[in-house]
């Protein structure tokens, strides 16, 4: 069987760090599945985030989680419908997570910018998000113009 | 950091606001001195009415409600300070035009807001659905 994925190396001389190309027509779920794959390969920046459900901890890919929030005092993780606890604070969170994918969307929240579906605003004037998976959540409104960069940036293609 | 927000600008609508009457009452060419009272409102009306601003920066807060609540807090104070100085009676016309005003300053603001947000939110959901599209 033909692999799918033709992969070439190409030996240079000038290049001391392997740098990765990927040539496509467009962007697919494939690409975004080959992209995880050598993030979880290569980058040790952006580390599995620990988090803790019935007393049992599990590393969670950072490509999963959906959002991290906090209520009554404590950290959560949102991974589908699954929640986990953290026993970091939102700031170290926030650094350990990669910012071309998560965003800061109030003081208490930060959110998977992949796996928005939509936003909407409400006629009193609250703006919430939708994602993928059904949830909703509110977003402050002084972060909307950094949520709206961060859109920009991924439409126009200067990240991944 | 609400709180200490609040008083610091609270601090300079009181500087904002007594200036102000200084102004109104050196325009009027009258003595400073027998103006003191109507300084010192002016004052506690601009602390009022920019400290209380800071609710605009309550996150959870949308702009219906932050708008609501600072309006009614410079109603408030409006209505007691007009009062108890006896500069309007609750008959005169003018007393009215300022509300009426206020009530159409106000409903600017929370239009203004309200269409800034929404194009932006429409503008947020024109580039999610092109990169979502250019995905699948």
């Amino acid at each position: 069987m033909k692999n799918p994925v033709e992969i070439k190396i190409q030996i240079d001389p000038q290049c001391h760090d392997p740098v990765i190309l990927i040539r496509t027509d467009r962007k697919t779920q494939r690409v975004e599945d080959i992209v995880h794959a050598i993030e979880t390969c290569t980058n040790s920046s952006y580390p599995l985030i620990v988090g803790y459900r019935d007393s049992e901890m599990e590393l969670l890919s950072q490509r999963d989680i959906t959002r991290a929030y906090v209520e009554a005092r404590k950290v959560r993780i949102c991974v589908g419908k699954e929640v986990y606890e953290s026993n970091k604070s939102l700031s170290f969170l926030e650094q350990q997570l990669n910012p071309d994918r998560f965003i800061r969307i109030s003081r208490f929240e930060i959110a998977n910018i992949r796996k928005i579906a939509s936003f909407d605003f409400s006629t009193t004037g609250t703006v919430y998000i939708r994602f993928d998976d059904g949830s909703i959540t509110w977003a402050a409104r002084r972060y909307v113009r950094v949520i709206h960069q961060a859109l920009s940036r991924i439409e126009a293609g200067k990240e991944e | 950091m609400l709180w200490k927000k609040a008083t610091l600008l609270g601090l300079a609508g009181f500087v904002i606001g007594a200036a102000i009457v200084i102004c109104l009452v050196l325009l009027d060419s009258q003595p400073l001195q027998g103006a003191f009272a109507h300084i010192v409102i002016g004052g506690i009306y601009g602390a009022v009415a920019m400290g209380s601003s800071v609710v605009y920066g309550i996150e959870k807060w949308s702009i219906a409600r932050a708008t609501a609540t600072h309006f009614l807090l410079v109603f408030a104070l409006y209505f007691l300070l007009v009062i108890s100085m006896g500069w309007f009676s609750l008959s005169d016309p003018v007393f009215w035009i300022v509300v009426g005003a206020m009530v159409a300053v106000y409903i600017l603001i929370w239009l203004l807001q309200y269409l800034s947000y929404r194009r932006q939110i429409r503008e947020m959901n024109d580039e999610l659905i092109k990169w979502k599209s250019g995905n699948s």
